[in-house]
């Protein structure tokens, strides 16, 4: 059974930003599962990398979570999504390859957690949820300003 | 860990004149023992001399030298007390001698068939039986039970040593301990290579640093509860007061202090809201540009992924020796093996799954990121109105706050400044706190990367590795008693919040749900999901009263529990000075009905004007044993002032007038 985990040396931002630390203003924790906050590392590392070559853990492997949770909580599709991006081939969707395919969501969440800690190193003023909520704004806005000028149809030369 | 006193005998001690004393019913279906009394003839007195006899100190005694009689003509009191402590009987005995002040002796004595040992170290073994922190829970007056019960360190810890959680909370201390000196003997192997010295001289700074934020943490975590203290019992005493203009600036600043709270709530439950956006929506919008360039990956590649045949129909085809085009597939043929080999590449219905769960991300990724905006910009606005009406609700408190200061009356004055420095006191402390933290966190970042360095450079090196074992063992019990811990405090709590919640379903003429949270401080929820903040004083005496006898119930239950884990918890009995403080009729019945059945044993001290009649009939079948406190008065009281209790019937007189004594007697009236 195939399990993902953390790279140790990122413990305290982990605990920054799942289950341990609180916020303030709300008394509640920014993710209260692991494998929420890990898809959200994925997605931020393949959103920021076009591979995960750099993404191998180096330091010691904490806080396991096995496949099957991905699965009970619909989201691993996310993880299949990435297994194909990454390999551009289908059959790393066969079962017998699970190791390897569950692999890639591991290394893009170890390299979304580098970017998430320089948010964090540029802005060491703001609290972790400002943060986020900044960095997730400045993303829907680009994309809705995309969408905008796609669906513009530009000048039209009636001539 | 059960505690059941057996006879208190008092001697000479503040009211009580000659020698007094009380037995406390031990009988297991009748566990009750009642004291009547008027008020200010010893009930509270008999309550501290329980304390005065086990710890040398009753806190309610404002001085505490003036312990002996005084119109008992004798220099020395005393207080003895017999118990049982997990059926071994014990004597506990108290002297005081006024005479020589600070002559005082205690003696603990064993007592098997008969015959008495001294035990030594007396103090510390009534620690053991019941810690002192702990008494508190079992032996309190009414009216010292509204504030919030679980606040400070120390009742979170009295409470769960009641749970009997104390030896997991030892084991992980030492744990630590051993786990610290470990990694500083680590620390020290890894100074003498050279390469890693700089960084292990490093680590050692950092982790001295954390322990230190870690020390002063707890030192302004307690004083803050001690100014909170403080401030609640100020702001009280205003309240009680007999200046009206202060009486009515008291009650608008507790108004505008709970329109603050109603705002911070909101102010939550938005915050909450917000913070939720970025689990509901981050790996969404960051995963957009994933679902666009694998799913046009897979619509390109729709004719190969799945693939178009399936590997089932293949083995079908290989196994009939027929090929769909009617050829015969002889084994070692050349179309045998074509077909064959496409097995390997077939479509299987785990890849048909995961095709589809992989396309149906794109589904929900469209136009997300307006939705996110939308709610985004609706909840920060109304935040936004929120902060003002706070703004603007202390800035009206503020100017109420002025005019209370101004108030010209010494009493108010200084109640009001001991209440606002408290206040402030406490703001700058969470102030320091909000900062400690703050600065413990990024050193602790750096001490990571320190020590992730440390660790992938000395790796596979043999001197580092038997006490990396050590560390690794060490951190794994120290993960597993954790875990055990948490998953039972939180069953526990559980336990004894549906323990509670039965109890006040009986009672409450509104109904409420009950949460109780793991630092063991409740709220009280309405059905519309409103947060109760300000219950009046006979409501918060039910609550915690209700809470207290669900903690002792819930112990009781694991009091036979031979748990490795877990000691069994502290059971004591309830002696409770004037249980029903503030309390309406329904409330007391109510509470009369629930304390008996989760006590094990329950000794209440209670005025004429706590007790009715019909309590009678709740209450009758517990109460094994029964005391009139007689207050003896030498000056002449005319007949109408002489107070007397009905009893069954039966009329008792609490006053006599007696020339020769002006004290406190006990009488027996258990077969009334």
């Amino acid at each position: 059974m195939p399990n993902v985990h953390f790279d140790e040396s990122y413990s305290s931002l982990i605990d920054r930003l799942a289950i341990k630390e609180k916020d303030t203003c709300s008394g509640q924790p920014i993710y209260k599962k692991y494998y929420n906050l890990r898809i959200f590392l994925a997605m931020v590392g393949r959103h920021h990398h076009v591979n995960c070559d750099h993404g191998k853990i180096q330091g010691r492997k904490i806080h396991e979570v096995p496949d099957r949770l991905f699965e009970t909580n619909n989201l691993d599709g996310y993880a299949y999504l990435l297994a194909l991006d990454s390999t551009k081939d289908g059959e790393i969707l066969r079962g017998n390859n699970d190791n390897e395919m569950w692999s890639y969501l591991e290394k893009y969440a170890n390299l979304g957690m580098q970017i998430v800690d320089s948010w964090f190193s540029k802005e060491p003023h703001l609290n972790t949820v400002d943060i986020l909520i900044s960095q997730i704004k400045i993303e829907a806005l680009n994309q809705v300003q995309t969408s905008e000028d796609n669906d513009n149809p530009g000048e039209i030369n009636f001539s | 860990m059960q505690l059941i006193f057996k006879k208190l005998e008092i001697q000479n001690f503040r009211v009580y004149g000659g020698k007094q004393e009380i037995i406390f019913s031990t009988d297991k279906e009748k566990h009750v023992t009642l004291v009547h009394a008027e008020n200010s003839t010893g009930k509270t007195t008999m309550l501290n001399a329980i304390k005065w006899c086990l710890y040398g100190k009753a806190d309610e005694f404002k001085d505490q030298e003036s312990l002996v009689n005084n119109r008992s003509g004798k220099t020395t009191c005393s207080v003895r007390l017999n118990f049982s402590f997990d059926d071994i009987d014990y004597t506990a005995y108290r002297t005081y001698s006024q005479q020589y002040k600070g002559d005082r002796t205690f003696t603990l004595e064993k007592i098997v068939n008969g015959n008495n040992t001294p035990i030594s170290d007396a103090e510390t073994v009534i620690n053991r039986f019941l810690p002192r922190d702990l008494s508190n829970y079992f032996l309190f007056a009414g009216e010292h039970l509204t504030g919030r019960l679980g606040r400070g360190e120390v009742n979170k810890k009295a409470i769960r040593d009641i749970l009997g959680f104390n030896l997991p909370e030892t084991a992980l201390k030492d744990l630590n301990k051993i786990l610290k000196k470990f990694k500083s003997e680590k620390n020290r192997i890894l100074s003498d290579i050279d390469e890693l010295a700089q960084d292990a001289r490093q680590e050692k700074i950092l982790q001295e640093e954390i322990d230190e934020y870690e020390k002063e943490i707890i030192k302004i975590n307690s004083s803050i509860t001690k100014y909170e203290e403080i401030r609640d019992i100020n702001q009280k005493k205003i309240a009680e007061s007999n200046h009206d203009k202060a009486k009515t600036l008291q009650e608008q600043i507790k108004d505008k202090q709970k329109q603050l709270n109603d705002e911070e709530v909101i102010k939550k439950e938005l915050s909450i809201k917000r913070i939720r956006l970025i689990s509901e929506y981050g790996h969404i919008i960051f995963g957009k540009k994933l679902s666009e360039v694998a799913l046009d990956f897979l619509q390109e590649e729709r004719q190969r992924i799945p693939a178009p045949y399936d590997q089932r129909f293949v083995n079908q085809l290989l196994s009939e020796n027929t090929c769909i085009c009617g050829r015969e597939l002889t084994e070692g043929s050349n179309e045998y093996s074509l077909v064959q080999a496409l097995v390997s590449r077939g479509n299987t219905d785990t890849i048909s799954h995961r095709v589809n769960k992989a396309r149906s991300i794109g589904d929900y990724v469209t136009a997300q990121a307006e939705r996110f905006l939308e709610e985004l910009k609706d909840i920060e606005s109304n935040l936004t109105r929120v902060e003002n009406k706070i703004s603007t609700y202390e800035q009206t408190k503020s100017r109420l706050d002025n005019e209370l200061n101004n108030i010209d009356n010494e009493d108010i004055s200084e109640f009001k400044k001991q209440y606002d420095l408290a206040d402030q006191k406490i703001s700058i402390l969470n102030q320091k706190l909000g900062q400690i933290n703050s600065e413990k966190k990024n050193i602790k970042l750096s001490l990571e990367k320190v020590q992730a360095r440390l660790r992938q450079d000395s790796h596979g090196s043999s001197v580092s590795k038997e006490i990396d074992k050590q560390i690794k063992i060490t951190e794994k019990c120290i993960e597993r008693i954790t875990t055990q811990l948490h998953k039972t405090e939180i069953a526990s709590i559980r336990k004894i919040e549906e323990i509670v919640q039965k109890n006040l379903n009986d009672i409450l003429r509104k109904k409420f749900k009950v949460s109780l949270h793991s630092d063991y401080t409740f709220e009280q929820i309405e059905e519309t999901g409103n947060v109760i903040r300000d219950t009046g004083e006979g409501q918060a005496l039910l609550m915690n009263l209700s809470f207290l006898t669900a903690l002792i119930a819930h112990s009781k239950t694991r009091a036979s529990s031979s748990s490795e884990f877990f000691m069994p918890g502290t059971i004591a009995p309830f002696v409770i000075d004037s249980p029903f403080g503030q309390m309406d009729q329904v409330y007391r019945k109510g509470t009369l009905s629930f304390l008996p059945k989760q006590s094990h044993q329950l000794i209440l001290f209670l005025s004429s004007g706590q007790w009715d009649s019909g309590y009678e009939e709740i209450i009758g079948n517990y109460i094994g044993r029964r005391y009139i406190l007689i207050n003896h008065s030498s000056t002449n009281i005319k007949d109408g002032d002489i107070e007397s209790l009905t009893i069954k019937g039966k009329k008792f007189e609490l006053t006599k007038i007696d020339d020769n004594m002006s004290q406190t007697t006990i009488e027996d009236i258990s077969d009334a």
